[in-house]
């Protein structure tokens, strides 16, 4: 029994990179894409809900873009990161989901499910939900190319590089969609500004990641 | 892109420009210049950083636990799809005809086939981790259960016995949620199994065994003292099993009748 365990303790390794992961995949490995897909999806998840604003479209999208990433695992080039091949994967299957949508309505942004998705749960969950909404629906309004850039940059926190490796651009046109995008939200974003001081009276200073108290916000 | 800058009133365009350090040096100067007498249009340059920061400290959004599930099980289909033929992949899947249910074992080594129970007990609960009750149940059951059949699969250790089967599978079907959750751990381990070789032969052993029933365990344990796999099955009467007993290479020992 003692042996056993001793060299189970040898045959289990540590934490796998996610290249390693993905070469043991590509090699036949049945576990090692689900460790992946487990490692990412919370991530990716954020990237397409926020990158298409819809629920919805972005599960399918997220589906689409793992199913994707399997099958092209073989064909996966080492000198990239995992993650910014499978963040490319995921922007390209919301890309994609763009492309298919143009016959289809705006989806009513008011819809509870989508109300639900789109802003977490949080203790005070009116704030939360119209922050999210607020914002979610300011990003609709703008082209994809600069909603992808400033998902990556500005809320996910990528360094522009980074953001061009994803989008395959230069990083010269990540900073000129993120400054196109900027300039779209301002007015768009500028009453959340103002309705989030007023939810402030009497509190912090800080605005949307703070979570005022009711006697703040009456 | 060639807006002008002198003593105009700097635009929002200009403002994130000059923040990206997109224009030229010129016009930089220009518009610095400019901020250092124009309060409106610092304000505006102050709205444009406030537009980073919302976006930076707007709270990421949770997985929805059926999305985990989903993108799990649609993985899991693909690789039983007959369309996947890498030879490379080839020898970890199970081919099926379509007929056939897509059997998952979890434990094992069948780390994919965790991840899916794990999704399902934060998108339900435990009681989805036990076939008899969960499997009947829409808001226990997702998708996946069903379109997978997946079962639980464990490794007791148990010596079985004919005469005393009843009691020690209804003790093993009791235990098999706990030893589940406590198979995460060692859910690399690759073993092999008393039916033979590796988790993918023993699901297509198993898919074969069961002839379309969705197993309530499938114990990779002992008979009579000698290694085996039992493929326990739900019959028809009430609390009823049918269990298959294998040896090496799928080989049916015996098949028994029993009540827990």
């Amino acid at each position: 029994m003692a042996f056993m365990s001793s060299r189970k303790t040898q045959l289990v390794p540590g934490p796998l990179s996610d290249k390693d992961l993905l070469a043991q995949h590509a090699a036949g490995d049945p576990n090692a894409f689900g460790e992946i897909v487990r490692r990412h999806r919370a991530r990716m998840w954020a990237v397409a809900l926020r990158t298409l604003g819809d629920p919805e479209e972005a599960s399918d999208a997220l589906q689409d873009a793992f199913l994707s990433a399997y099958r092209a695992a073989d064909r996966f080039r080492g000198d990239a990161a995992v993650t910014t091949w499978l963040h490319r994967i995921v922007v390209n299957a919301c890309l994609d989901r763009i492309r298919r949508r143009t016959l289809r309505p705006v989806v009513n942004m008011s819809d509870d499910a989508t109300f639900d998705a789109v802003a977490p749960k949080s203790p005070d969950p009116t704030l939360a939900h119209e922050l999210a909404l607020d914002i979610s629906d300011a990003l609709r309004q703008l082209p994809y190319e600069q909603r992808a850039a400033l998902v990556l940059v500005d809320m996910m926190g990528y360094a522009v590089d980074e953001a061009a490796r994803v989008l395959e651009v230069p990083p010269g046109t990540i900073k000129s969609r993120c400054a196109r995008g900027r300039a779209r939200l301002a007015p768009l974003l500028g009453h959340l500004r103002n309705r989030s001081e007023g939810w402030n009276v009497g509190g912090t200073t800080e605005k949307g990641g703070g979570t005022p108290s009711e006697e703040h916000t009456s | 892109m060639a807006r002008p800058v002198k003593s105009t009133h700097l635009d929002y365009d200009t403002l994130a420009d000059l923040a990206e350090g997109l224009l030229d040096r010129e016009r930089a100067a220009s518009a610095d210049a400019h901020l250092l007498s124009c309060p409106d249009c610092r304000d505006r340059s102050e709205e444009l950083t406030e537009v980073s920061r919302i976006l930076a400290e707007a709270p990421l959004p949770p997985l929805p636990a059926e999305l985990a599930a989903r993108i799990d099980a649609a993985i899991l289909a693909e690789a039983a799809s007959p369309a996947r033929s890498t030879s490379s992949r080839r020898r970890s899947l199970f081919m099926l005809s379509a007929a056939a249910a897509v059997v998952v074992v979890v434990g094992g080594g069948a780390l994919a086939g965790n991840a899916m129970l794990h999704s399902h007990m934060s998108a339900a609960d435990s009681k989805a981790m036990s076939p008899p009750e969960g499997a009947d149940n829409p808001a226990n059951a997702p998708l996946a259960r069903h379109a997978l059949g997946i079962y639980p699969s464990v490794s007791s250790h148990t010596d079985y016995h004919a005469a005393t089967l009843g009691p020690q599978l209804t003790a093993t079907l009791a235990n098999s949620h706990r030893t589940l959750q406590t198979l995460k751990s060692q859910s690399t381990d690759q073993s092999s199994n008393a039916a033979g070789g590796t988790a993918a032969s023993l699901a297509e052993c198993v898919v074969v065994t069961a002839g379309g029933v969705q197993p309530l365990l499938v114990d990779d344990a002992r008979f009579e003292g000698v290694p085996a796999t039992l493929v326990v099955l739900p019959d028809s009467r009430p609390n009823g099993l049918d269990v298959r007993v294998l040896g090496a290479d799928c080989k049916l020992i015996t098949e028994l009748h029993t009540t827990r």
